[in-house]
């Protein structure tokens, strides 16, 4: 018993269906102690030959391994140990009882012992509740008929005096006493661990909630007066949380649309402007689409900077054999053929570097009509 | 003006949009549960409705699919531009989809498109849209599990931010034509079994 009590608080084994003989119980119990199957088959063979104990062993471990986890709401150690101490008690006087009745009516030992012996199990597994489901049925079942069979045996291994006989009496016997109750007790610590996981998932997004969203909201009620500020610190904290809630991590992510978004996210805080970032397919960063990032980000701060919208799309589409970003706003526009002295410093960040490395930018715009950038690998 | 009902189950959020709203649509009803939007909408009988996607039991999909899509023009609203809320409530009716954080004036425009019948795609829907078909489809597809080069276009124009009639003068085509392709594509987004979609769809089912 000691192995299994040893990992009861580390999950109840499960069938295995793939590798089944009869239920899978074994293939499952194999794998859950990384032993081999085989070795745990002629196990139950040899327990079941040397007096039936395998069938009662093979019982207890099929409900083990298909009865469901108890809810969290039953979860209480003490009162599943007072009512298994019950159990017992109760099992003990009716098997005696049975024995004395079936003794009175005149059957010898060889039948009076397993009819004790087969109450007293139906009553120990009657008060541990294990026979509620149909699976759970089958296994007590089966556990009943190892005991009747164990029992029925005793008188015959009783001549032999072997050590084996002493082993089998009191390996069936623990086994039929403690089983049911060493079941409901893991399921109830595995229901109480599964609570327990829920309460610290809960205390961290409270945690969470508590350093971002609430912080954020002090912040904005401190700023109510300043409405630009109010909206970035809105975005912001919009853009975090949902990052957050979606477990989004394209955002992190070494491809293009990651460093699109982190461009936009960087942009917006600097520069108070909407940056809304579209990508259709998605592309890992190399030194071209790194590069094509970079004039991307640069065109989304020249719009930033001066055109003065509220508002910047960024729309990417990207896959093995092409790669274009197209930058746009509604802002004041300007001449291309016009550029101020002061600008073709940029102008040379974003053309110049998209054909050093083979690829082509394109900036229309006019004055009043807005800007779109093009850039294509 | 058009006749708007608005449903969302925060009334602090109903009182924004009403205020912002004040003067370009009319608002003749407001309701914050599923069950009193399907009675507002049944009796005021609006031209356009802006749904809420996440509400109490069953949120804007289930007052789409319980008033019907075909009596009503729904426009949804919501926080989140996750790709399962989008294609739910489009499958369940709405004509449209656009986030919280758009303005009014883009909003009331948005509005006198449903009202009018047509599409309202943003540049994110556009997106998901692409991205979504892309690929070839299985075999055996039928057209609707596929989108023209056309409209390929046309979304990939409403993604890099176009207006409607800014594509129709990149493309040389009319307004219309460009209406006419965007409710196409809204119709395959009902009705396509692309793999994508149909299981966006479910897992929304499945809530």
């Amino acid at each position: 018993m000691s192995a299994p009590m040893a990992t009861a608080t580390g999950g109840i084994p499960r069938l295995d269906r793939e590798d089944k003989m009869l239920a899978g119980v074994c293939a499952g119990l194999a794998q859950h102690f990384h032993v081999s199957v085989r070795f745990v088959r002629i196990s139950f063979v040899v327990l079941t030959i040397a007096g039936g104990i395998g069938i009662a062993l093979y019982g207890l471990a099929y409900v083990a391994m298909t009865s469901p986890a108890a809810e969290p709401e039953t979860v209480d150690p003490t009162a599943i140990l007072r009512e298994a101490g019950a159990s017992w008690r109760e099992g003990l006087g009716t098997g005696l009882l049975a024995a004395a009745l079936a003794v009175a009516a005149g059957a010898d030992a060889r039948v009076a012992l397993p009819i004790g012996a087969g109450a007293a199990t139906t009553v120990v597994l009657w008060r541990s509740g294990l026979g509620l489901s149909p699976r759970g049925r089958v296994g007590a079942a089966l556990m009943i008929l190892g005991a009747v069979l164990v029992s029925s045996a005793l008188p015959r291994l009783g001549d032999l005096q072997t050590f084996a006989f002493a082993v089998i009496v009191v390996l069936a016997g623990s086994m039929l006493l403690f089983g049911p109750w060493w079941l409901r007790m893991a399921q109830a610590l595995t229901a109480e661990r599964t609570a327990r996981i829920r309460a610290q998932e809960r205390a961290e997004v409270a945690a969470h909630l508590h350093d971002s969203v609430l912080q954020t909201l002090a912040l904005i009620q401190r700023r109510a007066d300043d409405p630009g500020d109010v909206a970035q610190l809105a975005r912001r904290q919009e853009r975090e949380l949902r990052a957050w809630l979606n477990a989004d991590e394209t955002a992190a992510a070494d491809t293009l649309h990651g460093a699109l978004l982190r461009a936009a996210t960087e942009i917006e805080e600097r520069h108070g402007v909407e940056v809304e970032v579209v990508c259709v397919g998605d592309r890992a960063l190399d030194d071209d689409t790194g590069a094509l990032a970079a004039a991307a980000r640069e065109a989304i701060l020249n719009a930033a900077k001066f055109a003065g919208a509220g508002r910047i799309d960024v729309y990417a589409e990207a896959s093995e054999e092409r790669a274009e970003v197209f930058v746009r706003d509604r802002g004041a526009g300007f001449d291309p053929e016009a550029v101020p002295d002061d600008r073709r410093g940029v102008r040379e960040s974003i053309v110049g570097r998209m054909r050093r490395h083979g690829g082509r930018a394109e900036i229309r715009s006019q004055p009043g009509g807005g800007t779109e950038v093009e850039l294509a690998l | 003006m058009r006749r708007v009902v608005l449903v969302d189950d925060h009334a602090l959020f109903r009182a924004g949009v009403r205020s912002e709203l004040e003067g370009r649509v009319e608002i003749v009803g407001e309701a914050g549960t599923v069950e009193e939007a399907v009675a507002l909408i049944t009796a005021m009988k609006p031209d356009v409705v802006l749904l809420d996607v996440h509400m109490a039991e069953g949120g804007g999909v289930e007052v789409a699919r319980r008033v019907g899509g075909d009596s009503v023009r729904f426009l949804a609203l919501s926080v989140s531009d996750a790709p399962e809320d989008v294609i739910a409530i489009i499958r369940a009716g709405a004509r449209g989809y656009v986030t919280k954080t758009i303005d009014a004036e883009r909003l009331a425009d948005a509005i006198e498109r449903v009202a009018e019948g047509d599409a309202v795609f943003s540049p994110k829907l556009a997106g998901f849209v692409l991205d979504a078909f892309r690929g070839d489809p299985t075999p055996g597809a039928s057209e609707l599990d596929q989108l023209t080069p056309r409209e390929q276009e046309v979304l990939r124009l409403i993604a890099r931010g176009y207006l409607y009639k800014e594509v129709a003068h990149q493309l040389g085509i009319s307004a219309k034509t460009v209406e006419a392709h965007v409710t196409a594509v809204l119709r395959k987004l009902q009705f396509t079994n692309r793999h994508e979609l149909s299981r966006w769809a479910m897992e929304q089912g499945l809530d």
